[in-house]
C-alpha cells in the first residue's frame, strides 16, 4: 500500500499517482486520487491447473495422474484507501452510491504537475472497476478530525500502456495503396512473435496485391490476387482459418485458408449479392457470424466462406453506399455516405435507421463497445452512449477534414486509435487511452508525415496498432506497424 | 398529385391573406413581401429532385428500368402486377431517393447559402 507524502513529491524524479475516471467514457475527465487517497496493490489470480486421476491398472489402491484442467481464475482484485477530514465527502463514498463500474488510470510521470495526467512515460490502464466492500475506520478516539475509508474492489480488465513506436513494413512489396489492414489474434496474449499481419492493396497493375505477415511483422510475403483480377479490393478480415476479402467492383468476397494464401487457394463467391450492391466492408468476429456491409444500403450474412451470402438488409433504411461495419454481441452498426447509420441489435435480423451524427457528412468508420455505445468518424469523431438517440462530438486536439479509421483494443477497451486526414492532406494516427477523453499523439512516435491518407487500422492489443493507407498521389502505399 | 399542388399553394395563399392588412401599415412597400413567398423546403428539395432526375431524365430512366430488370419484372405486364414493396425498392435504389439524401441535401444547401 504506497501513500503520498509533501517529502516525495519534492525529492523524487518519477511518481505514480492514481486518477479515478467515473465511467469509462469521453463525457468523464480523469480526478487525482491519489492527493487524499491511495490505490492498493492490484491482484490477478491466474486459473490454477486441477489434476485429474484414474484408478491404476498396474498398481493396486494407487492412483494414476491422467492430465489437467485449466479452471477458471477468480476475479482480479485491489483496494482503496482514502483519509479525509470528517467534514469532507470522500470520492470513495461517491463511488460506492453511484454503484457504476468506473476506470482507475495509474500514471507514472517524470517532473511534471502531479494533475496533469495526459503526459506519462507508462501508465495503467483498469477497467471496469467496482467496489465490493468499504470500511469506515473507528468514529471514536482522540484523533477524531479524519475519517479513513478502506474499500475492496474488482476489475474486469488490466493492462499497462507504453509509448509505442511506428516503423514501416514491406516497404518495397508494397507499391500501392493499402485499402486494408487486419491483425489476428485481436488482443495482447500469446505469443508476439507469431502475431499475423494481413495487408491488401489497390490494383497493382493486373491485380490487388496480399501482404502478410504471420511472425509479428518479422517478414512479409507479397501475393498478387489474380482471382480478384483489376476489381478494386475494399476491406479485408480474418476469422477462424480463413482470409477473407471484399471488393464492390466485384459483387464478390474472395476467401483462402490461412495455410494457403497463395494466388491459386483464392476462391470467388458471388452468389447472393444483389447486382450494383457489392460488399465494401466485412466484419467477422466469428465464422457463422460474418457481415458485410454493401453499396446502396445493403448489408449481407455469410455463415461459412464459401457459401453464399443472404441479404440481412436490402436498402429498405437508406439507397445510401454504406462504408464500414463492426459490431458487438448481437449489436451490428453499419455507416455510409450522407450520414447513413444502420443499427440491429439482434444480430442482424432486422435494422433501425437512427438520425446519425452529421447530416449531409460521408461516415467512414465504425467501432462497437456495447449494445448502447459505439463510435463513428466522419467529418469529426463522433460517441454515442444510447444508441444513436444523441451524438457527442469528440475533441481529438487537432483539426481533422475526416476521421478515416477508428478501433479500440478488445481486450482493454479504454485504449483506442483513430486514423485522421487533415486538409493538407496529412494523415496521422492518434492514440487515447482514457476511453475518449483525450486523445494524443506523442504516444505513437513515428508515423511518417509524407503520408498523405490513411486507409485503415488494426489494433492487436493496447500497445500494438498497424495503419495502411496511401503515402503519396502518385500512389505508393505504406504499411506502419507500432508496439511496445 | 392534386394533393402535392394544394400543399405547395398553401403558403402563399396564405401569405396573401395577410397582405391587405399589412400593406397599410409599411407604407405599401412590396419589396419585402415577395421574398417571404419562397418556401425554403421548397427550394431544398428542388435542388433535390434536380439532382435525382431533372439533370439526367434518361439516365434516371434508364437506371430504374435497369433495376426493375435485376428484380425479374421484364414486362409492361410484369410491373402492373409486380409486388408494390420491390417496386419502391428499385425506385429508391435506382434514384437514391432515401431521407438521408434529401436531409443531405438540405445540410449542404444551407452551407452554400
Amino acid at each position: 500500500m504506497g501513500t503520498i507524502n509533501r517529502e516525495d513529491i519534492l525529492t523524487k524524479r518519477t511518481h505514480v499517482y492514481s486518477f479515478i475516471q467515473r465511467k469509462g467514457s469521453p463525457r468523464y475527465s480523469l480526478e487525482l486520487f491519489s492527493l487524499h487517497g491511495a490505490m492498493g496493490s492490484a491482484e490477478e489470480p491466474l486459473g490454477e491447473p486441477e489434476p485429474r486421476y484414474r484408478k491404476s491398472v498396474t498398481r493396486r489402491g494407487a492412483w494414476d495422474r491422467v492430465g489437467e484442467i485449466e479452471s477458471p481464475p477468480d476475479a482480479p482484485t485491489t483496494s482503496f484507501t482514502e483519509l479525509m477530514p470528517r467534514a469532507t465527502a470522500t470520492f470513495l463514498e461517491q463511488l460506492k452510491k453511484s454503484g457504476e463500474p468506473f476506470a482507475v488510470h495509474t500514471v507514472i510521470h517524470q517532473n511534471v504537475d502531479p494533475q496533469n495526467y495526459t503526459r506519462w512515460e507508462s501508465k495503467e490502464v483498469f477497467d471496469g472497476v467496482r467496489l465490493t466492500s468499504f470500511t469506515r475506520n473507528d468514529a471514536e478516539g482522540d484523533e477524531d478530525d479524519l475519517v479513513q475509508i478502506e474499500a475492496d474492489a474488482q476489475f474486469a480488465a488490466f493492462d499497462r500502456v507504453f509509448p509505442i513506436t511506428f516503423g514501416e513494413k514491406a516497404g518495397t512489396d508494397i507499391t500501392k495503396e493499402v485499402v486494408a489492414v487486419a491483425v489476428y489474434p485481436e488482443d495482447d496474449r500469446g505469443d508476439p512473435s507469431t502475431k499475423e499481419i494481413y495487408a491488401i492493396t489497390k490494383v497493382d497493375t493486373t491485380a490487388p496485391k496480399l501482404v502478410y505477415s504471420t511472425n509479428g511483422g518479422a517478414t512479409f510475403t507479397a501475393e498478387s490476387l489474380t482471382v480478384i483480377g483489376t476489381d478494386e479490393p475494399d476491406d479485408i478480415a480474418v476469422v477462424g482459418d480463413y482470409v477473407i476479402v471484399t471488393s464492390s467492383a466485384g459483387e464478390a468476397y474472395y476467401f483462402a485458408k490461412k495455410d494457403d494464401l497463395a494466388n491459386t487457394g483464392w476462391t470467388k463467391v458471388d452468389s447472393g449479392f444483389a447486382s450494383g450492391h457489392g460488399p465494401t466492408a466485412i466484419y467477422a468476429p466469428a465464422v457463422g457470424s460474418i457481415y458485410f456491409a454493401g453499396l446502396g444500403g445493403h448489408v449481407y450474412k455469410l455463415t461459412i466462406p464459401g457459401r453464399d451470402v443472404s441479404a440481412l438488409e436490402a436498402g429498405d433504411l437508406t439507397a445510401q453506399n454504406l462504408t464500414a461495419i463492426h459490431g458487438a454481441g448481437d449489436t451490428i452498426v453499419a455507416v455510409g455516405a450522407d450520414n447513413a447509420v444502420l443499427v440491429s441489435s439482434n444480430g442482424g435480423r432486422t435494422f433501425s435507421s437512427p438520425t446519425g451524427p452529421a447530416a449531409g457528412v460521408a461516415q467512414n468508420a465504425v467501432h462497437v463497445w456495447d449494445k448502447d455505445t459505439f463510435w463513428i468518424g466522419g467529418d469529426k469523431l463522433y460517441f454515442t452512449d444510447d444508441r444513436g438517440a444523441s451524438w457527442l462530438a469528440v475533441n481529438l486536439g487537432m483539426t481533422v477534414a475526416s476521421v478515416r479509421a477508428v478501433r479500440f483494443a478488445r481486450d482493454l477497451k479504454g485504449v483506442g486509435y483513430v486514423g485522421v486526414v487533415t486538409s493538407t492532406p496529412t494523415a496521422h494516427v492518434l492514440r487515447t487511452t482514457d476511453y475518449g477523453a483525450e486523445w494524443e499523439t506523442f504516444s505513437v512516435g513515428g508515423f511518417n508525415t509524407a503520408n498523405e491518407g490513411i486507409g485503415a487500422l488494426a489494433v492487436g492489443g493496447p500497445n500494438y496498432v498497424v495503419a495502411g493507407g496511401l503515402v503519396a498521389a502518385a500512389g505508393d502505399g505504406y504499411l506502419a506497424l507500432a508496439t511496445a | 398529385m392534386t394533393k402535392r399542388k394544394i400543399d405547395i399553394e398553401q403558403p402563399a395563399a396564405a401569405a396573401q391573406e395577410t397582405e391587405p392588412a399589412e400593406a397599410p401599415m409599411t407604407g405599401g412597400n412590396t419589396e419585402g413581401i415577395a421574398p417571404a413567398q419562397i418556401d425554403p423546403l421548397e427550394a431544398v428539395v428542388e435542388e433535390w429532385v434536380s439532382n435525382l432526375v431533372a439533370k439526367t431524365p434518361t439516365v434516371a430512366a434508364r437506371r430504374i428500368a435497369a433495376g426493375l430488370h435485376a428484380a425479374g419484372i421484364h414486362t409492361q405486364e410484369d410491373l402492373a402486377h409486380a409486388n408494390v414493396n420491390l417496386v419502391r425498392r428499385v425506385l429508391v435504389a435506382a434514384l437514391r431517393a432515401d431521407a438521408h439524401s434529401l436531409t443531405g441535401t438540405a445540410a449542404r444547401f444551407h452551407l452554400e447559402d
